[in-house]
This record gives C-alpha cells, structure tokens and sequence, in this order.
C-alpha cells in the first residue's frame, strides 16, 4: 500500500509523493532493535553530579524509543486497513493538497 | 450529474431520505447556482458517509470546510486510527521538560494522567452526528461552511 501525497500549484506545477508504507513500516522494525540498545545504554549510565545535566539525562530516560516505535508500527498496521480513502483533500485558490491510501 | 440523480433516487426508496429532502436535492442539482452548489455539497453527505461506512465499516471523524469561491477542505480520518495515535500523545507528554510539567502540575494539570485515548473512547462511543456546523463570511472567500462531525 502507498501513501500517496499530491501537490499542485497555482502554475500548473505538480508534485507526487507516494511512500510506500511497507518500507515505513520496515525501517521501523529495524530501528527497534536499536532503540534498545540505547533504552539499556541509557539506563546504565550513571546520574552526573550536575543538576542541569542530571535533570537533562532524567528526562532523556523518561523518554521511550521502542515505545513510539510500537506504537507507530500500530498505526501503520491500522492503515493498511483503509486502501483507497482519502484522507486529506484541499483546495484553496493556489495550491490542492491530497493526502490519499492507495 | 445523472449518477447524483440516480443516487437520490435510490436513497429515497431505500427511505434514507424523505420524499422532501430529495426533491430538494434534485432542485439544487438543476439551479447549479452557487449558493445552491454549497448546499448540494452539505446536503450530499449522507450519499458519501454512506459510501466510506459501507467500505470500511468504521466511523470516522471528518472535517469539510465548503467555501463558495474555490476553497473546500475535505479531511476523513478513521477514528480507529486516532485512538491508536492518541497512544503517541501519551509518548509526546514525555518531551514536555520537566519544569514546565511541575509548573503546569501546580495549576491542576497533570500531563501523565490525561486519559486522551479513553476521551477518544468516549468520543467514539457517544457521539454521532454534527460537532461543530458553522458558516460564516469571509470578504475574500465570501460564505464559508464548516463542518465537524463523527459518523
């Protein structure tokens, strides 16, 4: 399935993007991997003795990359389930904009 | 223009739309004067959440912004869809820096205990039809219809 983005321009100009989201979906499950080496990296590494460097590093564990890599997996999982709607669909006087699942 | 026709047609003896509604309709179709061209895009709703329910078999929530000059905004998302992304609003709350959290916490806010995907739940549940019908007018675009709903 692709997501397909269309932009054409007041001056007949018109540009296509189609994303495949398999390959989204791919690169992905490939960083998850990664983003758990960096979670169990991360968790190892000791509190520096510097407040504002302690409370940045802090808020860098709170952070969780597999987890919004899990999350975005989901979503594009749900994706799949809409071939053909179109999401977005704008016209103004100079641009259309459309955002579509083929 | 036949197939709108033929469309309200159907509908109307499907008994989706009443007698009255239809001829309305089909009165709209023929003026094709532009004012009656905003109603025909309000009023044709019912043709296309029938066709996007039936195809998907989901609701959705969609946002149409109909303009009488040429802007038309047209935005269907899956509300299936935007619960599993609310779940990416719960992984956002972590980039808020932690001062601003405290600062926000001390007004009664907590950032970590919004329940945004539940709200979506709730949405989903609960509400169907229109959420927000405005028109209004604009010097440069003129009348502007916009319209959010759940359906």
């Amino acid at each position: 399935m692709l997501l397909i983005v269309r932009i054409k321009l007041k001056g007949r100009r018109r540009f296509t993007f189609p994303v495949p989201v398999w390959v989204v979906d791919e690169f992905m499950e490939a960083l998850t991997d990664l983003a758990r080496i960096v979670e169990l990296v991360l968790k190892n590494i000791p509190d520096p003795r510097e407040e504002k460097a302690r409370n940045h590093l802090r808020w860098v564990k709170r952070i969780s990359p597999s987890g919004i890599i899990a999350v975005s997996q989901g979503l594009i999982k749900d994706l799949n389930r809409y071939k053909g709607l179109d999401v977005v669909d704008v016209e103004t006087e100079d641009v259309q904009v459309k955002i579509s699942l083929k | 223009m036949n197939n709108e026709k033929m469309k309200i047609l159907e509908m109307i003896q499907e008994g989706k739309l009443t007698a009255a509604e239809g001829m309305e309709l089909l009165k709209a179709i023929e003026d094709g004067s532009p004012d009656s061209e905003v109603t025909q895009i309000a009023e044709f709703e019912p043709l296309k959440k029938e066709r996007i329910a039936s195809t998907y078999g989901d609701r959705f929530l969609r946002v149409r912004v109909v303009g009488e000059k040429t802007l038309r905004v047209n935005v269907n998302v899956p509300l299936s869809l935007i619960r599993s992304a609310s779940k990416l609003i719960v992984y956002a709350m972590s980039f808020v820096p932690a001062d601003k959290r405290a600062e926000l916490e001390q007004k009664g806010l907590d950032l970590q205990g919004l329940d945004v995907e539940g709200l979506v739940r709730m949405v989903e549940e609960t509400v169907d039809g229109k959420i927000v019908d405005v028109e209004v007018a604009d010097p440069q675009e003129g009348r502007i219809k916009v319209e959010v709903c759940v359906e």
